[in-house]
């Protein structure tokens, strides 16, 4: 900063200026080197799980789907389709989750398991070729499913006065849930009531691996600050 | 102040670091953690939101350092990587919630208030009175009066205009002045009365 516009700060603040910038700076928590590793290596295995499912595939499905949303903009096309919320036998999965019910076509497909050998990321091989296999109607039963087992967890409050807790994951959480905004607000709904309707199956394959992403951070704070047990 | 503008390091570092050696990129943290958690913590007002961000931030300066052109100086570059890692906080939707309760209950923050060994009393009622304002009140006060920004740029970031930063900071040095009168009443000491000037 140079004089003049330190001069001109200090006119503006009367003396505040001055007296904030005074103030000491202050040190990092112990042990942020390796944490930041650690997050850097989570990250990375999460995109290349990103890279092994969808390849270029999803690239081009969002380049797609910006396209159509760039034409669709202005004519009313984000009214995204109706959801079916009759309550149906859950299954025991979302039983174990108090879940209250979902849409019969998630009966169809079943659950999707968390068991698998391979964990990429936090998420199972075996989770994402089952949501290759699902078509529409599955993949917004799934969608919905999420929505509710994440709605179950307790609202976790990591900068609540009083509350010391680790949160480590709050960039990457804000990250999944900027890209799921992304795709709830424009692409999806915009995608829905196009012909082809590969472009928003592949946008709702993705929203669901994100779905898994977030709920698997929201249980491990939920876990870590004691709200919930860890196997939850 | 966040500490940025003392902080230099050697290009050697940052060319290494360029080319991935994990080494260089450590001394790059040892270097610039401390100034990345103080504008952290002073715009957000939240120890472990602060500590969240000075990890999301340096996870960035890890994938992103390659891209780094030189063009401004490494600190500046890591201080906007930590700016927009700070607004990107501000603006997610569960925090704007949260930010909407807080409004109605009184959350009055939480951060560790450090006192300065020279003027000790002075440190405490800035870091309360600063911990008073509203989160966009401290952001825009912080990177004006000791980033340095400008109100355009303020505005920009913030994706609002160059007045909404003016006014922004108006009301937030007014309420400083008067939170900060009491006790500077009480004292003699020049500098608290050269802040209510």
């Amino acid at each position: 900063m140079t004089r003049s516009q330190t001069e001109n700060r200090s006119a503006e603040g009367g003396g505040i200026a001055e007296a904030l910038r005074a103030m000491p700076p202050i040190a990092a928590p112990e042990g942020g080197w390796q944490r930041v590793l650690d997050r850097h290596e989570t990250r990375r295995q999460l995109d290349s799980r990103r890279r092994r499912y969808w390849g270029g595939g999803m690239a081009a499905a969002a380049s797609i789907a910006v396209a159509v949303l760039g034409l669709r903009l202005g004519a009313g096309f984000f009214a995204g389709p109706e959801i079916e919320t009759d309550a149906v036998n859950p299954g025991p999965e979302a039983a174990a989750f108090g879940e209250e019910g979902v849409s019969p076509s998630w009966r169809a497909v079943g659950p999707p398991s968390r068991a698998a050998s391979e964990t990429v990321g936090g998420i199972t091989a075996e989770f994402g070729q089952q949501l290759e296999r699902m078509d529409m109607d599955a993949l917004v039963a799934i969608s919905q499913f999420q929505e509710q087992r994440l709605r179950s967890l307790p609202l976790f409050e990591p900068a609540r006065p009083g509350r010391v807790v680790e949160v480590g994951s709050f960039g990457l959480k804000t990250e999944l849930e900027d890209q799921i905004a992304l795709l709830d607000e424009g692409l999806i709904p915009a995608t829905l009531n196009a012909g082809d309707q590969a472009v928003p199956r592949r946008l709702l394959q993705e929203r669901a691996l994100l779905m898994e992403d977030l709920f698997d951070l929201r249980r491990a704070e939920a876990a870590e600050a004691g709200f919930i047990y860890a196997d939850f | 102040m966040s500490g940025f503008a003392n902080r230099t390091i050697d290009p050697a570092f940052v060319r290494a670091a360029q080319r991935g050696d994990m080494k260089a990129h450590e001394i790059i943290y040892r270097q610039f953690a401390d100034p990345v958690y103080t504008l952290a913590l002073r715009m957000t007002g939240s120890p472990a939101v602060a500590d969240d961000i000075l990890q999301e931030s340096f996870v960035e300066v890890l994938r992103g350092i390659a891209k780094f052109r030189g063009e401004a100086s490494l600190a500046t570059w890591i201080r906007r990587i930590a700016v927009s890692r700070c607004l990107m906080h501000m603006r997610a939707a569960w925090n704007r919630r949260r930010l909407l309760f807080s409004e109605i209950v009184g959350d009055e923050g939480t951060f560790e208030i450090r006192a300065n060994e020279e003027t000790p009393e002075l440190a405490m009622d800035l870091e309360a009175a600063l911990d008073s304002l509203s989160p966009v009140a401290r952001a825009v006060v912080w990177l004006h009066d000791v980033e340095g920004y400008t109100h355009k740029e303020i505005g920009e970031m913030m994706n609002r205009t160059s007045s909404f930063s003016k006014s922004q900071l108006a009301r937030a040095h007014k309420r400083l002045r008067e939170r900060l009168a009491p006790a500077a009443e009480a004292s003699a000491a020049p500098v608290r009365q050269a802040m209510i000037a």
